[in-house]
């Protein structure tokens, strides 16, 4: 027996996922729906890397369910329950920390889906918890030849307590962790419909093409923007300075209108900080230090 | 207004004559399943079908495509080439980060238009303006062979 959480220090993950009135959520990475389907929630982007298959492995294994009713939903921005718990209190991707940090977590998040399901299933039936199993998405009482999916037994689940321990397998027990499972996305993937940070598109939302200094550490000393502020469906143009970079933004209504833009404005650099050294005297330097 | 007739489906563009036809697609069509990769030819991550030929949409004018068959990643799996290649895709879980998919799956269905029964020299001769920095190619292969048999398949019965 692990400890899931303590009353009085839960987890922000212990906070439901965003769900429709009907389904059963009891965490912030699982959604059980009325159709079936179990929605287990990402809270790492897939890059290629095939996050959005590994890591519902990890919770739909400790749910016990059937891989045909996993469907995987990128989390929303919410560091409270979607921090990495690697990064500190940031929600973030990256250095390999996707599976480790979630690991114990998502096996916690299966496993108390699980204990729900059996305990809305016993009730209902009237037997023992103890008599109660689950396979590939079935919730059984074998004495009594009743089963239910866990659709049937969503509304249910969802009027159990949250337990505060769970009970984890055994990895000999495994299904779907250290098993090969069909990617979930793959389909997607091959017929367009896969959502790409580039295909992101939200109201009123401009594209901005930026011109970058030709010199580490040149700034902007003046631009000339007259022609292309007066192109068709060009927003703006802005020069930007951040602690790494100097340039001039230029804002459009769409990726062309603002590329032409860009075109037309010309950049005047102060590199009096600028880095100046030639890649002659980079090595010349080079040779020196290792001599 | 630019007239267009994308998928089977005719639609008016208000873009400029110049703009790649990869733009108006994706930013004024709403067809984002078309990739913006280098945006200079030679990458294949834009590739579209246009008159039946593979196009690189990123360098082609909107202008030109006016009034031609257009079809994209979104139309290829209605036809009777592009629904076997979609399947074999999943099959052989070709894509992993999936950015350049849509310009494979694209190029390998103008691929089996003209050639039912292509050799590995065949795929690799059509597939080389394709890139894919995750190095997906042996999958890539393997399920444009896969999709020529289900095509010889259903010929045959």
């Amino acid at each position: 027996m692990l400890p899931a959480a303590h009353a009085e220090t839960r987890p922000g993950w212990f906070q439901p996922a965003d769900a429709a009135p009907g389904d059963f959520s009891p965490n912030a990475f699982v959604r059980v729906a009325p159709d079936n389907t179990v929605t287990v929630i990402a809270k790492h982007l897939e890059m290629g890397r095939g996050t959005w298959t590994g890591l519902p492995t990890i919770l739909a294994d400790e749910l016990d369910a059937d891989w045909s009713q996993i469907r995987v939903e990128g989390a929303p921005a919410d560091a409270r329950r979607y921090r990495n718990l690697l990064f500190g209190g940031a929600q973030g991707t990256g250095g390999s920390t996707a599976t480790p940090n979630s690991w114990m977590q998502l096996r916690e998040a299966g496993a108390a889906a699980r204990a729900m399901l059996v305990a809305a299933a016993a009730a209902q039936w009237g037997v023992p918890a103890a008599e109660v199993s689950v396979a590939r998405g079935t919730v059984r009482h074998a004495a009594s030849q009743r089963e239910a999916s866990f659709g049937e037994l969503a509304d249910a689940a969802a009027k159990q307590p949250v337990p505060e321990r769970v009970r984890l397998k055994d990895r000999s027990q495994f299904v779907f962790i250290g098993h090969a499972v069909p990617r979930t996305d793959a389909v997607a993937k091959s017929n367009g419909s896969a959502l790409f940070t580039q295909d992101v598109k939200l109201p009123g939302m401009m594209t901005a093409m930026v011109i970058r200094a030709p010199r580490f550490g040149a700034k902007v000393k003046r631009f000339e923007a007259g022609a292309a502020r007066k192109m068709k469906r060009v927003a703006e143009v802005v020069a930007f300075e951040t602690p790494v970079a100097s340039g001039v933004a230029v804002l459009a209504e769409d990726f062309w209108s603002a590329k032409k833009a860009r075109d037309a404005v010309t950049v005047e650099w102060d590199e009096s900080r600028a880095f100046k050294r030639s890649t002659d005297e980079t090595m010349a330097k080079y040779r020196r230090l290792a001599a | 207004m630019i007239r267009l007739k994308v998928n089977g489906r005719a639609i008016e563009v208000d873009a400029e004559p110049d703009t790649p036809l990869l733009w108006a697609l994706r930013d004024h069509a709403g067809l984002t399943g078309t990739k913006y990769g280098c945006g200079k030819a030679p990458c294949g991550a834009c590739m579209v079908h246009l008159g039946g030929n593979p196009t690189l949409s990123c360098v082609t004018p909107v202008a030109m495509a006016a009034g031609r068959e257009i079809t994209t990643i979104e139309g290829i799996g209605q036809t009777p080439v592009g629904r076997p290649l979609e399947q074999a895709w999943v099959a052989e879980e070709v894509p992993q980060c999936g950015y350049c998919q849509s310009g494979q799956i694209m190029s390998a269905a103008a691929l089996l238009v003209v050639n039912k029964a292509p050799s590995d020299a065949d795929i690799d001769a059509a597939m080389s303006i394709n890139l894919c920095r995750c190095g997906t190619y042996q999958r890539i292969r393997g399920a444009i062979r896969r999709a020529a048999q289900a095509l010889a398949g259903a010929r045959k019965s």
